[in-house]
Parts: C-alpha cells; structure tokens; sequence
C-alpha cells in the first residue's frame, strides 16, 4: 500500500472524528492535514502496517491540542465565551430516505450524542467502538492506562444509551 | 446496561458513523490536503545521500586511499613549507576537512604502528 493509498482510505474516517470533536469544519480539516503532513514528514518510512496507530495517534494528539487551547482561550476571554460555545448540533450529514426514516433519526441523534460526548470519552469510544481498537491499543494510542480507558468508554456507553431513552 | 443493549449501542453507534457523508467540498478539500501533505513526503532516494553516517564514511575512505597510496609516491622532501601552506589556503572548507580527517588518520596508523614498535622492542 502507498501512503496516498492509506491517507486515501483513513482521510473521511479522520475528518468525521476530528469533527465530532471540534464542531468546526475549518478545524477538523487543519487537524486532518496537520497530522497528513506528520506522518508523510516524520514516519513515511515506517512500514505500511504502522501507518494507522502511527495516523491515529498523531491525530489523538493534534484533537487533545486544540481542546487545550480552546479551552485556554474560552478561559482568557470567559466574558466572550457564551458566543464560542460549540452548538452540538449534528456535524455529519445523512442520507435519509423516507423508507428509512426512523432509523436514521435515530442514527442523527447518536451522532449528536457522540458530538456532545466530554473529550476523552468521545475519543474512547470512537477508537474502542468505530476504530475497533483494542483497550491497550486505545490506551497506548490516547496515552491512558486500560482502567481509564474503560471507564471513559463505560461512561460514553451510559451516556448514548439516553438515545434510546428519550425516544 | 445489560451486554445485549451495549452490543445494541455499539452497533447503532457503527452504522451511523459509517452512514455520516461528506459533501462534495469537504471530500475535495481533504484530496487538496492529502495532495500537499504528500509533497512533504521525504525523497527516499535523496534521504540516503543525506544520511548522516556518508560524510564521515566517505572520508574514511579518501583518508584509506590516501594512506594505501601515499607509501607508493616518492618522499618530496624537498617541497618548500610555503607551497605546502598556498596549497591548503586554495582549499574551500569541505576539502579542507577531508584533509583534516586524512592527516588524523595517518597521524592514528603512525602512532598505532610506534606502539607495535616499542611493544615488539
């Protein structure tokens, strides 16, 4: 596999998870390229099997970047942060056929649920549950240990099963 | 939450995710940024050129060279200081660190050579 062929197949995956965390088109695309760009720069050489934690880990980092600094610059300018506050609204567009309509309001509302998620349980779970990643892979990859991990993705689970609740 | 409604999650979870689309926009942007990330990718073959171990390998072996055939020539005993200093003054830096390099290890071989010496003697 070529390193156009990887970014190729992980760049919408990629996109989706750093919107989810950003709410912020622009900023998911800069996240996105940044850790493009880190992993053609620093780790091109590295074998096509390590591309993926490599990518993912980088992007990790780069999404818990940007949280740090928004959540510094919301606290530096608190009397503005009424207009920053991120809508979760939800971020990702559907198909929505009528036959499948039900299904994909319900699908719209666990998106919404995930966007809303706190940070690091969102993260969790979209690499322990989309990802398909393993808890110590999860744990290597978002610097955590396994008891952390677990908790967060517990917690992320009770939180989206309200989905179901509210319906 | 029993085991069924988290596998029920999950599952739910997955299909919206892999259901969410990209606009047309968003998919040419990410092409654009793959595109320019790909322009940074390191030259492979440039790299090992670049490698930091050749210059002093390549020195070595000018210095090795040099001591191989410097034993061949005639002694130019001769040879007026002043030449010898007009000749290293023509040198630019990188020449000039090769023949630095070479002069340390000739200078290495004779005293490894004076140490059999005075162990044999």
């Amino acid at each position: 596999m070529t390193l156009n062929q990887f970014l190729q197949s992980i760049e919408a995956r990629a996109f989706r998870m750093a919107l989810l965390a950003t709410h912020n088109e622009a900023e998911a695309l800069d996240l996105v390229q940044d850790a493009m760009l880190k992993l053609v720069k620093h780790y091109s050489e590295h074998s096509a099997e390590e591309w993926r934690a490599l990518f993912l880990k980088i992007l990790e980092n780069r999404i818990l970047d940007w949280h740090r600094k928004e959540k510094l610059k919301r606290a530096l300018f608190f009397w503005r942060a009424h207009e920053d506050e991120p809508e979760v609204e939800p971020v990702l567009e559907h198909e929505s056929p009528a036959e499948h309509l039900q299904e994909k309001q319900t699908e719209a509302q666990i998106l919404k649920a995930i966007a809303a998620l706190p940070l690091q349980q969102q993260q969790c779970f979209l690499l322990r549950c989309w990802e398909g990643l393993s808890v110590k892979e999860t744990a290597q990859i978002m610097a955590l240990d396994e008891g952390s991990v677990k908790t967060h993705y517990s917690r992320a689970l009770k939180a989206l099963q309200k989905v179901y609740q509210d319906e | 939450m029993n085991e069924h409604e988290a596998k029920r999650l999950e599952q739910d979870a997955r299909a919206a995710l892999e259901h969410a689309t990209l606009t047309p926009q968003q998919q040419n942007a990410l092409a654009r940024s793959r595109a320019a990330a790909l322009q940074q990718e390191p030259h492979a073959a440039s790299s090992r050129w670049h490698a930091p171990w050749l210059g002093g390998a390549l020195a070595a072996s000018l210095a090795l060279g040099l001591l191989l055939w410097l034993p061949l020539q005639p002694s130019e005993d001769s040879a007026h200081p002043a030449d010898t200093f007009i000749a290293l003054s023509e040198l630019d830096e990188t020449e000039y660190l090769i023949v630095e390099d070479m002069d340390f290890a000739y200078w290495l071989l004779s005293e490894t050579e004076l140490a059999a010496e005075t162990d044999n003697g």
